[in-house]
């Protein structure tokens, strides 16, 4: 219910500062998550992350559904949404932050730069505070943001029974790719 | 009686084969069953869809969550990543439906996407995935 009172606000905000052109997002973003071990790669990739960028303030918000991450096995779907994450429960885990040096970002200047952000994540329904490091890509109107997170599943009250924790690795690697694109309201 | 015993070892050693053969399968051989055989759990238009959704989103979640869908609706936009996927938009570009078509299901349906334009009625079938801003509907199809 939070998630959707944050959802609702941004919309509406965007809606409310129509003419307003530092507002960005996308409904079809990136996120892979990544466990590497002698065992087994284990890769979740989902697609359809719905994510705001605003470059005036550097807020950064996106939003995914458990359910919606994809993986090449069908019993590791099952078991990521049956017994991990607990998708009927948790369906939604989220990221509200900000771009950390946004100063050193011109947007105006199509370009590559390095992206630090911080902010609380939620999965399981835990928030924890966390900061990401990777790259900011400006292309004219087009804004590509690829933060980097790293998390260790307990630390969301994820559990993973002893005789597959080998499987997993200890912390897994996030990557985040959100294509932006300038938010054009409907007229 | 050895012969016996012999017999009933023999049947031991099958069942734990076939056992162990059927674990080996269900772990790492099975596929993900196509959206194409998929039998809709329910049939509706997107717009009332997200209607659902937007009055209860957590009753609409415990519903339609997991759940296949056939849906009706106009196109409101289509758009392709660069990954390949397809999305389709339905009801309103921000608070609506969005309809992922996987890679390998854009290149079966290649003729069918391409003729896609704004403002076209379209039938899809996909598995509903929840509420964000919009209702996300994953592992679409077009139904001709």
């Amino acid at each position: 219910m939070k998630n959707r009172i944050v959802w609702l606000t941004l919309c509406l905000a965007f809606s409310l500062t129509a003419t307003a052109q530092n507002r960005y997002f996308t409904k079809t973003g990136h996120i892979d998550f990544f466990s590497h071990t002698a065992v087994e790669d284990i890769k979740g990739v989902n697609d359809q992350v719905t994510s705001f960028l605003d470059i005036a303030t550097g807020e950064m918000v996106f939003s995914v559904l458990s359910r919606s991450f994809q993986f090449a096995k069908p019993l590791m779907q099952e078991h990521f949404n049956e017994n991990y994450m607990e998708s009927e429960k948790f369906p939604k885990a989220s990221f509200e932050g900000k771009i950390a040096d946004l100063k050193t970002i011109d947007f105006t200047k199509s370009g590559k730069y390095p992206l630090k952000v911080a902010g609380k994540l939620t999965i399981h329904g835990v928030t924890k505070d966390i900061e990401a490091a990777g790259d900011l890509t400006i292309d004219k109107d087009k804004i590509v943001g690829q933060p980097v997170f790293s998390i260790n599943p307990e630390d969301y009250g994820i559990k993973i029974p002893g005789v597959v924790r080998q499987n997993f690795a200890e912390s897994m690697k996030v990557t985040v790719q959100m294509n932006y694109q300038l938010y054009t309201p409907k007229k | 009686m050895k012969m016996k015993l012999w017999r009933l070892a023999g049947i031991g050693v099958f069942l734990a084969l076939v056992a162990a053969g059927f674990v080996y399968w269900y772990g790492f051989l099975r596929k993900e069953k196509s959206i194409e055989k998929m039998k809709p759990d329910f049939e509706l238009t997107a717009d009332s869809l997200f209607s659902v959704f937007n009055a209860d989103e957590k009753a609409a979640t415990e519903k339609f969550g997991g759940k296949t869908l056939l849906l009706k609706s106009n196109v409101v936009s289509v758009e392709k990543d660069e990954k390949g996927n397809v999305t389709l938009t339905l009801v309103d570009p921000m608070m609506g439906v969005t309809c992922t078509i996987d890679s390998l299901q854009v290149v079966k349906q290649k003729t069918d996407i391409d003729a896609l334009r704004e403002g076209q009625p379209v039938t899809v079938k996909g598995r509903c995935d929840g509420m964000l801003t919009d209702v996300k509907i994953s592992k679409c199809m077009i139904v001709k």
